[in-house]
């Protein structure tokens, strides 16, 4: 099961810095708390950066 | 008991408080109305599903972990959507909870800019989902 941080002080009943899984949140769209910056997957790696092209 | 002047209701969507920056909100708890008119009888109705919706307008922040941070990625989703009536006291039958489960967001205008210097109310309308009302 997935485990994440709480990142934001802005979650109700979870307190900055805990850590917290799905099932802390029922109901709710973790995707959207993610994504939102709320929450952060603990062991997920970081985006890499997208592949850029020079303009010839 | 008295009656309530709203002045500070607790407002959370998706489990995130978003108290401090709502302005206004109206639950709308529907019952359908089934005909169940039979010969010989007058016009008579059952209960049917519940066709909920509810209206909030928040003022628009775009800082981290904000408004639009988190009302941006819950459209075209279900979530769910809490009100107190009085955030800062207990739960009681003088201040029930509502609690609205698989509520659907179809729609969200991000830049609803008014007058110059003006601040940006958004509006957003939930549908569906599961009303429940607990008071203790």
């Amino acid at each position: 099961m997935a485990q994440f941080k709480v990142v934001s002080s802005r979650l109700v009943g979870h307190v900055q810095g805990s850590l917290v899984s799905e099932t802390d949140f029922v109901g709710a769209n973790i995707s959207a708390l993610v994504e939102a910056g709320h929450l952060a997957e603990i062991g997920s790696k970081p985006l890499k950066p997208k592949d850029t092209k020079d303009q010839e | 008991m008295s009656i309530i002047a709203f002045k500070n209701v607790e407002f959370t969507v998706n489990s995130v408080v978003l108290s401090d920056r709502m302005n206004a909100c109206t639950i709308n708890f529907e019952i359908e109305q089934q005909d169940a008119t039979v010969m010989g009888g007058n016009r008579a109705f059952v209960g049917g599903i519940q066709n909920n919706t509810v209206e909030v307008t928040l003022y628009q922040d775009f800082s981290s972990a904000n408004v639009e941070a988190t009302i941006f990625p819950l459209v075209g989703e279900v979530t769910t959507l809490t009100f107190k009536p009085d955030a800062s006291a207990a739960v009681g039958v003088a201040n029930p909870v509502y609690t609205i489960t698989g509520a659907f967001l179809s729609a969200h205008t991000p830049i609803a800019a008014g007058d110059v210097g003006a601040t940006s109310p958004i509006s957003l309308s939930f549908t569906g989902g599961t009303l429940v009302k607990t008071t203790a």
